[in-house]
């Protein structure tokens, strides 16, 4: 199983001199295999190529698995041509939004009302679905299970874990490690512990052993303490997660708007540096890049 | 019908006798108005609360929430679905349960309950298509909740005259509201202000309750007013008129909510059956909790 990066950015594209290395779309993710049809994390701007690189084998048959639905993760959705052409079949699959109560489709509907689209969600011509998954929920597609795994960020936001040809990978979608509510000292800092211990628990029983993570390390260790809340991790975080469950790679994504290649190959750099042997791969996400899920590179 | 103007002596009492928000539904709006709540402060809250823990334990362990695993405290909850998702869902539940269910006279609070919600919902529904965000949804979401207490007021304290209103109202077709200016001197949005304020509600949702429906020139539109107002009207096209007529909505406020919109308001019928299902899950929701 490979993975190809269309996508690499947090939060909004940014395109330029300065990100042409790493890239200036924002998350998209294809999941590439011998054989079975297109599977797809997230729909940011990035979903724009990947739409028209399928396109070139009719029919498309698409399943995108969407971790939540912040504009940085479904922008380039109305631009994903399959949706226009009769014969595509594109299933998505996503959280439900307990707080509107609203399932995946009315919010990819929502986004394509005509104050925002000229294009109505009725008129497209391909052949649509919509699933909300529950936390835990397995897929099937094309030989390939798909789990949803229920993450820590201001919205429902799924993480997906897929398995196929003897092999891990997991996304985690927007992800900030959940954080002790109380203070040390406090009477119930030792109790929302070990609750937080168990909560991590249910995700790294899932993810163990992954060949490889593809994470939201939206911040450096510098940053994160004025974007605590803010539902991102950082490049520490990340390996941290890819340690505790024996990941063989894990790969950095989601980059912060403001982050220049310059600086991302800083940072590549000096992770690179800190690497013991026992440690995963460590790689740098960026837009265009294929990687072997066995070999992490 | 006689008048019964009541001054304002007599409306203050009438609104210090309805019954209190409950002090834990206060200080959850509180905090949850406060961007940066600390999340122990909510957490205490609802702890300390034993209907609201026990209504959010029921709704996050709910097949509408469908976990994997059983939430047994508001800890957990924390932990496992978020802060901001169980702030949004703690702010709902805290307001549903505050409306009262239960009075004595003339108003069945089934059909108000069910009412109220389905303004509610079809307000939340409203606030992304006004380009708002989460906060502003629940903000809507309570102004829907308690834009006809006033009404409560009335069938608690006058049941005769709000009986006859209703049925003179339903006679001659001529809106509540002008009926109760005529016989009471005041109209029940009056009334569900001073019981928003009362209830510490904040300013702008005691001003979108008082002013959503009819439109003055000495008030500045707001954009809650315009989702208020969106609502009710939305709902009065899709259900028909089959209980207390509405007014013919004012053109000044159709204008104020088609700018907001970008779009003739009658488009959003087109997305009837989206607001149906919202309604529908927002009731759902009401009766888990
Ligand atoms: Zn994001
Ligand atoms: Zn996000």
């Amino acid at each position: 199983m490979f993975v190809k990066f269309w996508g690499t950015r947090g939060s909004i594209a940014t395109p330029g001199n300065d990100t042409v290395k790493y890239g200036g779309n924002t998350t998209c993710i294809q999941v590439c295999r011998d054989e079975g049809p297109a599977i797809i994390f997230d729909g940011g701007t990035g979903i724009r190529a990947l739409g028209l690189e399928l396109m070139k084998s009719m029919p498309v048959e698409a399943h995108v698995f969407i971790s939540h639905t912040h504009w940085d993760h479904i922008q380039g959705l109305p631009f994903f041509v399959p949706l226009f052409v009769p014969g595509c079949k594109v299933n998505f699959y996503g959280a439900f939004d307990p707080v509107y109560h609203r399932g995946l489709a009315d919010i990819l509907k929502a986004q394509m009302d005509y104050c925002y689209f000229p294009v109505r969600e009725g008129e497209l011509k391909a052949e649509i679905s919509y699933r909300s998954l529950k936390e835990g929920e397995t897929v099937s597609v094309g030989g390939a299970r798909v789990t949803a795994v229920l993450m820590n960020h201001p919205v429902m936001n799924f993480g997906y874990l897929i398995e196929a040809d003897g092999q891990k990978m997991f996304f985690t979608g927007d992800h900030e490690p959940p954080r002790n509510i109380y203070e040390p000292g406090d009477e119930e800092y030792e109790e929302y512990g070990e609750i937080l211990q168990l909560k991590n628990e249910s995700i790294y029983e899932k993810i163990r052993d992954a060949d490889m993570i593809v994470a939201d390390s939206m911040y450096t260790e510098k940053e994160y303490p004025a974007k605590v809340g803010w539902g991102h991790g950082t490049h520490s975080t990340c390996l941290e997660m890819a340690r505790q469950v024996g990941a063989g790679s894990v790969v950095m994504t989601h980059h912060e708007p403001i982050r220049l290649d310059a600086e991302l190959d800083a940072i590549d750099a000096e992770f690179r540096g800190k690497r013991s042997d026992d440690d995963p791969k460590v790689v740098f996400a960026r837009e265009g890049l294929m990687i072997d899920v066995g070999q992490g590179e | 019908m006689t008048t019964n103007k009541l001054d304002s002596a007599r409306i203050s009492k009438m609104v210090t006798d309805m019954p209190a928000f409950p002090r834990s539904v206060q200080e959850v709006l509180a905090l949850t108005n406060d961007i940066n709540c600390a999340p122990r402060d909510l957490v205490r809250v609802i702890e300390h609360d034993p209907v609201l823990r026990g209504r959010m334990t029921r709704l996050v362990n709910s097949a509408y929430f469908g976990l994997s695993r059983r939430i047994d405290s508001v800890k957990e909850a924390v932990a496992y679905i978020g802060l901001n998702t169980l702030k949004h869902l703690a702010m709902s539940v805290a307001a549903v349960g505050a409306l009262p269910k239960k009075n004595k006279a003339g108003l069945q609070m089934d059909e108000f309950l069910r009412d109220s919600l389905a303004v509610g919902a079809a307000a939340r529904w409203l606030t992304p298509r006004l380009g708002l965000g989460t906060r502003d949804g629940d903000d809507l979401f309570l102004a829907g909740l308690v834009h006809k207490i006033g009404q409560v007021v009335l069938a608690l304290h006058m049941p005769k005259v709000f009986r006859a209103i209703r049925q003179r109202s339903q006679e001659r077709g001529i809106p509540e509201h002008q009926l109760e200016l005529q016989v009471l001197g005041t109209t029940h949005f009056e009334l569900g202000a001073l019981v928003a304020l009362k209830w510490n509600l904040q300013e702008h949702i005691v001003d979108t309750v008082r002013h959503h429906w009819l439109y003055s020139p000495d008030v500045e539109r707001s954009v809650w007013m315009d989702g208020l107002f969106g609502a009710t009207w939305l709902l009065s096209m899709i259900n028909g008129t089959d209980r207390a007529p509405q007014s013919k909505p004012m053109p000044e406020c159709v204008v104020a909510l088609e700018t907001r919109l970008g779009h003739p308001a009658v488009e959003l019928l087109e997305e009837r059956q989206s607001l149906q299902d919202a309604v529908k899950k927002t009731k759902a929701f009401a009766e888990i909790t």
